[in-house]
């Protein structure tokens, strides 16, 4: 059983809350910060018991609704960096939460449960930095363990490839956790071929991900041991849950 | 914990246009505690006003269009204080806050209820919320005195609808995720917390009607919103399908349903169901519904997400299961809002904690009688 953590904000780092974290698996937190996932939960348990690598643990907590806000704040902020270049891009990134904004949360989440790493789903596309360059219209973005992931399109996505919401989401979510474990040998590429390590710029090639849900073998071997076992078996229990 | 002393604060709006056709601002303050008595006269220097634009910044600020800073949130809660506790009231105030107090606010005046008062701290309080001081918005009714009806624990019903952002969520998703949330946060043991998904009016009416047992609080999540016809502005709750019909059920269907269900208390959280609107009385449902024969209600002034309402409601029911008074519960509530929600933003103020308004039959504070130490 997954567990599910109900965060109140600590200035006791580590105080882990007393849970037990004498597990050898690596502890992932996984908050939904208002995609309303139902099923989630579910998934994450049978993610839970098809491998021993990961475990993951829901939390729930209450947020100020202007961090998990995209709109003006965010166009603000883009403006801040890109000077008079937003011209023209102002609705594109009015749909974009910040990054920045949202891995403080998942900062204070890893302290406060003594987890390894963190997941937060929000419904806003992601904009952050990357290498001093401003991007958005992310599906997922990670730093210092911390992994966020946009379900923006995804239940449609999802229902296009005949695939549950929530595993839609787990998947993503898989991808950017291998990514961010291993950012020296693995990343997103830019050639779409239906793989879970797609980089999908125009986005609508989601679709295809969603409905092959696997890794390609090439790309799957640049997944250094554990990992790789787990996310493969991941992966097939996310494919084999029986579609809508 | 108790609230030992209660003001009365009865807030009379002029209603003569001002000579430059400007909004009409009110008058009068009367005061009452004990057996003391105070009148104090508002300004006319522009300070309605004023609060009124930072009203509007508080709701941008929760849709991260505008900035608030903590140090403005606490002058603006001073400046609240200023307003009413002031002149002969300030004394008053003084006597009441040694025990604990609860201000009853009666207010006539469309403006003034906009104001968020909750925000309100009197001189020498810190501007956070404190559970030894309340503020409650008087229906002006005839209160029905409130039984004890020897419960032990809380049956609260959970009915939950969509707002229009959440359109494409499944109802039964947005179900699961709500029961998850508002039952780790439940006290335990104590409350017997059944959801249900209110898709139309019928499904609504078969979940308030059909239990064995009356419910003793009846809460409605979803989506508000007021609508203007020729001669009146009604307040509307939106109730959606997962096929995007949409019904919308009154105020006054609400408030007739909820009142014949014997229940006690009415949580509200559906953007603009506490927007104040005396001119237009069935505009604001939870005033609708306490002059209908629901002896409390609880509503949001601007929205907030599902995990702070559950903690404030958490709160709530928490406290009420100690003592019974709703005044002190929804303190109660306030403090757990404030101390539960994720820091995050440190530029911007936590405002969630003063959203909630609590609207109250006269003399209907203890709610729960059997509960009441």
């Amino acid at each position: 059983m997954a567990y599910i953590h109900r965060f109140i904000p600590s200035d006791n780092a580590n105080s882990g809350h007393g849970m037990n974290q004498s597990s050898d698996r690596m502890r992932v937190g996984v908050w939904d910060l208002e995609v309303n996932a139902g099923f989630l939960l579910e998934i994450l348990n049978e993610l839970n018991d098809c491998q021993s690598e990961f475990r993951f643990e829901m939390i729930d907590g209450s947020v100020p609704r202007s961090i998990t806000f995209g709109g003006e704040s965010t166009l603000d902020w883009a403006r801040k960096r890109l000077g008079p270049k937003v011209v023209g891009k102002e609705e594109s990134l009015r749909k974009n939460i910040v990054a920045g904004n949202v891995y403080v949360l998942g900062q204070e989440a890893i302290k406060d449960f003594g987890l390894d790493l963190v997941v937060l789903f929000t419904k806003w596309m992601i904009a952050d930095v990357h290498d001093e360059k401003v991007i958005w219209n992310y599906f997922s973005v990670s730093e210092r363990k911390c992994v966020i992931v946009s379900a923006a399109d995804v239940r449609e996505f999802a229902q296009k490839a005949n695939r549950r919401f929530e595993v839609a989401l787990a998947s993503m979510m898989i991808s950017q956790l291998v990514v961010e474990l291993h950012p020296d040998k693995v990343g997103f590429y830019r050639e779409c071929r239906g793989c879970m390590l797609d980089f999908n710029e125009t986005r609508v090639t989601l679709v295809d991900t969603f409905d092959r849900l696997e890794f390609e073998p090439e790309r799957l071997e640049t997944i250094p041991e554990p990992t790789r076992s787990a996310a493969e078996k991941m992966t097939s229990v996310l494919r084999e849950t029986p579609r809508p | 914990m108790s609230l030992s002393s209660s003001l009365d604060l009865t807030i009379v709006g002029a209603k003569e246009p001002k000579p430059d056709g400007g909004a009409c601002f009110p008058s009068w303050v009367v005061a009452r505690l004990n057996n003391h008595a105070a009148i104090l006269e508002l300004p006319q220097d522009g300070t309605i006003g004023r609060l009124l634009e930072k009203r509007e910044l508080i709701v941008q600020s929760l849709t991260n269009t505008a900035t608030i800073p903590q140090s403005d949130l606490e002058d603006f809660s001073r400046s609240l204080g200023g307003v009413l506790i002031n002149g002969a009231i300030g004394p008053l105030y003084g006597e009441g806050r040694t025990g604990g107090i609860r201000i009853n606010l009666l207010i006539n005046d469309c403006d003034l209820q906009l104001i968020p008062w909750e925000y309100m701290c009197g001189p020498g309080d810190m501007p956070i919320p404190d559970v030894e001081r309340s503020i409650a918005r008087i229906v002006p009714c005839r209160s029905i005195p409130v039984k004890n009806q020897g419960r032990e624990t809380l049956r609260v019903l959970l009915a939950v609808s969509r707002e229009p952002n959440d359109g494409n969520v499944p109802i039964d998703e947005m179900r699961a995720v709500l029961e998850r949330k508002f039952k780790l946060r439940m006290p335990r043991n104590k409350v017997e917390l059944v959801v249900c998904s209110a898709s139309n009016r019928q499904d609504f009416s078969n979940a308030v009607t059909e239990a064995d047992d009356n419910w003793d609080v009846i809460h409605f999540l979803g989506h508000g919103e007021v609508q203007t016809g020729s001669s009146q502005s009604i307040g509307m709750l939106r109730l959606a399908d997962d096929t995007g019909t949409v019904e919308h059920m009154s105020s006054m269907q609400f408030a007739t349903m909820v009142a014949a269900a014997k229940t006690r208390l009415v949580v509200l959280t559906a953007c603009n169901s506490g927007e104040a609107a005396v001119a237009a009385p069935f505009s604001n449902i939870a005033f609708t519904t306490v002059s209908m024969g629901v002896p409390a209600a609880v509503a949001n002034q601007m929205a907030v997400p599902a995990d702070t309402v559950a903690e404030f409601c958490g709160g709530v029911y928490d406290s009420l299961l100690q003592n019974g008074d709703i005044d002190l519960a929804v303190s109660s509530g306030r403090q757990r809002s404030f101390t539960t929600l994720a820091r995050g933003d440190v530029d911007n103020a936590a405002v969630e904690w003063g959203i909630p308004i609590l609207y109250r039959a006269p003399g209907a504070e203890i709610l729960f009688p059997e509960f009441a130490a």
